[in-house]
């Protein structure tokens, strides 16, 4: 954790009012109970001093029963978070209780996980503050917040109301990417990408002899002279066009394990450590920001959402709206199953992030590959702590990565390129794997990756 | 930091919560223990409040405080009725195992507590206690002959039963410092 300080709780706060069901705590009635069975004794059995010792119980009893609170009265609760700087966000939260109350006992949990226990006076618990860490991107739980009241002496007792939740959505953090691959073909008519076409704009593509259409100031003199045999012999220095492209960043977001293997089946958000989503998100933010920032157009899927498509497009007001739709991207519980896969506009370059522990991505990415895009695999299973995991567990991570292996050896036997996004290998650093896939393709043309 | 630690963990929410949630079930356990030294003396029947009073802090939701503050109070039985320091003791110390008993019964053990919590049920035990144990004082001496043991009997309880009944009365229908109930 760093040391910078986080920001104090602004904004608008979560806030909730209930009013609170009571009850009379247990204690009340064995209090009770053993006050008359001292006073009955005293009178049985002639003796004053166990009537005595019923004395102090009995007006304990009734004074805490005489200051129950009203249970008429609302109490309030109210959780503020702060926007989110560094690695924590700084909460304050309070609950203003019906009088008569005396203690409040809080339980705050934070991440989903990470349960705090309270008991603050009453009846206004004051302004209780803290922090949380921030862990993970995307939309998440951070302070979830239960109460119960408590009377005089803890003789009434109000039941918990309904959770108070203070979520936010956390964006992602993005990797700059100056060099991005090229799908094979490209085929817009404007753009900062050399294509395969001959038009302006571009560097020297050949010297051609000139032909209908070609302009006269294109007419290289020199060339001319040089290989010109007839005076009606004339040569032209011809330039390439310059080409957008189009980009579908296809998410799939079914599953957000994390990096701690033994955290698989608990999936708890403070302990799981770096997640695939986490990976997924920060890969497709970093995509499409370097894709937008060229010029290019880019679309946005989410397979296991029900919320449509990002249409393609390009400039900054399209790009805040992909980083919002990435940022919004939460793994589902039920699976959904679409009826077609997203259509992928023609020539376009598919770039699908999976942690590939389904089968799902692999079909529609060799569909897409087969229908002639270029399509890039980006694998976002982080690399594996396997703390806390036992031997059972551990073959049973070695099982489930045999058969990922598999699905990425059937993408890649079926023309697919990989591209792992973890940074969990020193030696080849993930720049250098970017780079990797600029390179022309053995297959297609010569817009196969400069930028 | 851990539980047993008397340092909140860094990552609680800050409120100046500084007593540990297992504090009042240790003051239980040490409460009753010492209530059954002075009752019982370094007898069997002290381990046997020792065990009372550990099972009354473990296991708070079972009532068994209760049946600790009868065990203590069987411990008169046998004892001379007179103005004792041992009965003042006890009468003080079985109130103090009431209100414990009932805190430990809704603080989490696992909780950290703010000290003002406790402020309103020790400043409601002084209220209750001073004239408790003045009363008791009074009651031993009046009541009680100085040549010894005399017998109580249901008309010696009269004055001390409607001196009760006017003090509980005067808490019942007498003005209140609490909220009442909105008429319906």
């Amino acid at each position: 954790m760093s040391g910078s300080a986080p920001a104090e709780p602004s904004g608008p706060a979560v806030t909730a009012a209930a009013t609170p069901s009571w009850a009379d705590s247990a204690g009340l009635a064995a209090g009770a109970i053993a006050a008359l069975v001292l006073v009955s004794a005293g009178l049985l059995l002639s003796q004053i001093d166990l009537a005595l010792l019923a004395m102090p119980l009995l007006v304990s009893l009734v004074w805490a029963r005489d200051r129950r609170p009203d249970p008429t009265e609302a109490a309030r609760a109210h959780i503020t978070l702060a926007t989110p700087e560094g690695e924590q966000i700084a909460y304050r939260l309070g609950i203003d209780a019906p009088p008569g109350v005396e203690g409040i006992v809080l339980r705050c949990t934070l991440l989903a996980g990470q349960e705090h226990e309270l008991v603050v006076a009453g009846p206004s618990s004051g302004e209780v503050t803290g922090q949380v860490p921030v862990l993970h991107s995307g939309p998440q739980e951070l302070v979830r917040l239960d109460y119960r009241l408590l009377g005089a002496d803890a003789a009434a007792v109000s039941f918990p109301p309904d959770p108070l939740i203070a979520g936010r959505v956390l964006s992602p953090p993005h990797a700059p990417i100056h060099r991005l691959p090229l799908p094979h073909r490209l085929q817009g008519l404007i753009g900062t990408h050399e294509s395969a076409r001959i038009g302006d704009g571009g560097d020297l593509r050949d010297i051609h002899q000139f032909t209908a259409g070609d302009r006269l100031r294109r007419i290289d003199w020199k060339a001319t002279a040089r290989r010109g045999r007839t005076a009606a012999d004339l040569y032209v220095r011809r330039t390439a066009a310059l080409a957008d492209t189009t980009v579908l960043i296809v998410m799939h977001s079914r599953d957000d394990v994390g990096e701690q293997v033994a955290q698989w089946s608990r999936n708890i958000a403070a302990e799981k450590g770096l997640s695939a989503l986490d990976v997924a998100r920060e890969a497709a933010g970093s995509i499409a920001a370097g894709y937008i920032r060229a010029g290019d157009r880019v679309g946005f899927q989410d397979l296991s959402s029900r919320r449509g498509m990002v249409p393609h497009g390009g400039g900054a007001r399209h790009l805040w709206r992909l980083l919002r739709a990435i940022e919004m991207t939460e793994p589902a519980a039920v699976a959904f199953r679409r009826r077609r896969p997203p259509i992928v506009p023609p020539g376009a370059l598919v770039y699908l992030l999976s942690s590939f522990l389904d089968d799902e991505g692999v079909q529609l990415a060799l569909r897409w590959r087969g229908a002639g895009h270029r399509v890039i695999a980006v694998d976002v299973l982080p690399a594996p702590q396997f703390a806390q995991t036992n031997r059972y567990d551990r073959i049973a991570h070695r099982i489930v990565l045999m058969a990922q292996r598999d699905r990425i050896r059937t993408l890649q036997a079926g023309g697919v390129e990989l591209l792992r996004w973890p940074q969990d290998d020193a030696r080849v650093p993930r720049l250098a794997r970017i780079e990797q896939l600029t390179r022309p393709p053995r297959s297609g043309s010569r817009a196969g990756g400069r930028r | 930091m851990t539980r047993l630690g008397f340092s909140p963990p860094l990552e609680l929410p800050v409120a100046g919560a500084r007593v540990p949630g297992y504090a009042p079930r240790a003051a239980l356990v040490a409460a009753g223990t010492l209530l059954a030294l002075v009752d019982y003396g370094a007898t069997g029947w002290l381990i046997a409040g020792a065990a009372l009073s550990v099972a009354a802090a473990a296991l708070p939701r079972y009532a068994v405080g209760w049946v600790l503050i009868l065990f203590l109070a069987a411990g008169r039985l046998g004892a001379h009725t007179g103005l004792d320091w041992r009965l003042l003791v006890l009468l003080a110390g079985l109130h103090l195992l009431h209100i414990l008993a009932l805190l430990c019964m809704q603080l989490p053990v696992r909780s950290w507590i703010q000290p003002a919590v406790f402020a309103a049920p020790v400043r409601r035990f002084v209220a209750i206690q001073i004239p408790s144990q003045l009363i008791a004082v009074l009651a031993l001496l009046l009541l009680v002959g100085h040549e010894g043991h005399r017998e109580l009997s249901a008309a010696a309880l009269a004055p001390l039963g409607a001196i009760a009944l006017t003090g509980l009365g005067l808490l019942l229908f007498g003005p209140r410092s609490g909220p009442r109930p909105a008429p319906r």
